[in-house]
């Protein structure tokens, strides 16, 4: 079984460590992928985060990704346009409403992470649900916000997560889990991560394919995509 | 035989509870102390599933089993709340003033078979087969 954790900061972006160090982690805790995720300051950062995983000599697949803190729906659209081609992971950071629902809607985004953050409730409602499910957006359980939040404001956030858990069962949305680490201490094992999800209401099953299956599926339909095989959804050139 | 009378008598095996054992190791920046790793995981888990649900738990840090040297040790719980705890222990960020990952490297249904399958502990009667 092959486990993916989609989003890792390194310290081009904030993280504490450099990107090899958590790739060595990573392997350690018997991941078989993990995506770097970049925050978005300019194209010159990407190339060189790309530059440095394209280097790298490992054995786990490591992706380069891109993270997106947008103050309104415009910038995020206008973000998206430029990165979609350079990555393989667009994430988009949610907590404002207004967010959450464009980057549901935007069919060019792969995971919104932590919808409810900052809030006081889910962050998320039928029209975002089933739009995510319709353009195929995943919806991320972000361990990071669970660590460093602590007795009351962590219980609020157990809440929204599985408040956010039960709306994906229903409206069929993909859902992952990944550790938003900023350094190798924030990392832990897929395994300790399903049991987090099964814990918070995902049942053992799904909570698997949130490390496992969804995480490949979209590594390697975006991978298409970037080749130039995959046209449109459905649609792909075979050799 | 006075000491035998100040405990109850065995249940059947029937009546026991059923138990897992989970083996775990601890990666860190620096050393640790067991005393302080066993308050860290009461405190998590407390914190987590509340005095009622660590109740449920029926946990167990085994003290006799610790390795201090690969810093690894075994965990006894029920086998209903195996995911629990494994969830609480993943919450465990830092000891004092170090910081942790708690790693958990499987589960298992007796000690002995914890040893064997997780610590590489080889037994006498292996070499006679």
């Amino acid at each position: 079984m092959k486990f993916y954790d989609l989003h890792v900061k390194s310290n081009l972006s904030g993280g504490e460590n450099t990107i090899n160090e958590l790739v060595k982690f990573a392997e350690s805790l018997g991941y078989s992928g993990i995506v770097i995720c970049e925050r978005y300051q300019g194209m010159e950062k990407l190339n060189e985060l790309k530059k440095i995983i394209s280097d790298l000599e490992t054995n786990i697949e490591v992706y380069s990704g891109v993270y997106i803190q947008a103050k309104n729906p415009n910038e995020l659209r206008e973000i998206i346009s430029k990165v979609r081609n350079k990555v393989l992971i667009v994430t988009v950071s949610g907590g404002d409403y207004h967010i959450n629902r464009d980057a549901c809607d935007d069919s060019r985004v792969d995971v919104l992470t932590h919808p409810e953050l900052g809030r006081y409730d889910s962050g998320l409602d039928q029209p975002c649900l089933e739009a995510a499910a319709r353009n195929n957006v995943t919806i991320e359980i972000n361990l990071r916000e669970i660590l460093y939040t602590f007795r009351k404001p962590r219980s609020y956030v157990f809440n929204h997560i599985i408040k956010n858990i039960r709306l994906c069962d229903h409206f069929k949305t993909p859902m992952i889990i990944s550790s938003g680490a900023q350094s190798i201490w924030d990392m832990r094992a897929p395994r300790e991560m399903v049991s987090m999800a099964n814990v918070l209401g995902l049942d053992l099953g799904k909570a698997f394919a949130a490390v496992t299956s969804i995480p490949q599926q979209i590594i390697e339909e975006n991978k298409k995509t970037l080749e130039g095989k995959r046209i449109t959804e459905g649609v792909e050139t075979v050799e | 035989m006075a000491e035998e009378e100040k405990r109850p008598k065995p249940l059947p095996s029937s009546l026991r509870g059923r138990r897992r054992y989970i083996a775990y190791q601890v990666i860190s920046e620096d050393k640790i102390l067991f005393s302080d790793l066993l308050n860290t995981m009461w405190h998590s888990i407390l914190n987590f599933l509340g005095e009622s649900g660590a109740a449920e738990t029926d946990l167990m840090v085994l003290k006799n089993v610790y390795e201090d040297k690969r810093q690894m040790g075994i965990i006894r719980c029920s086998h209903l709340s195996v995911e629990k705890v494994r969830a609480a222990l993943a919450l465990i960020q830092r000891i004092g003033d170090v910081r942790v990952v708690i790693k958990v490297l499987g589960v298992s249904g007796t000690v002995d078979a914890t040893k064997k399958k997780f610590f590489g502990e080889i037994s006498l009667t292996e070499f006679t087969k």
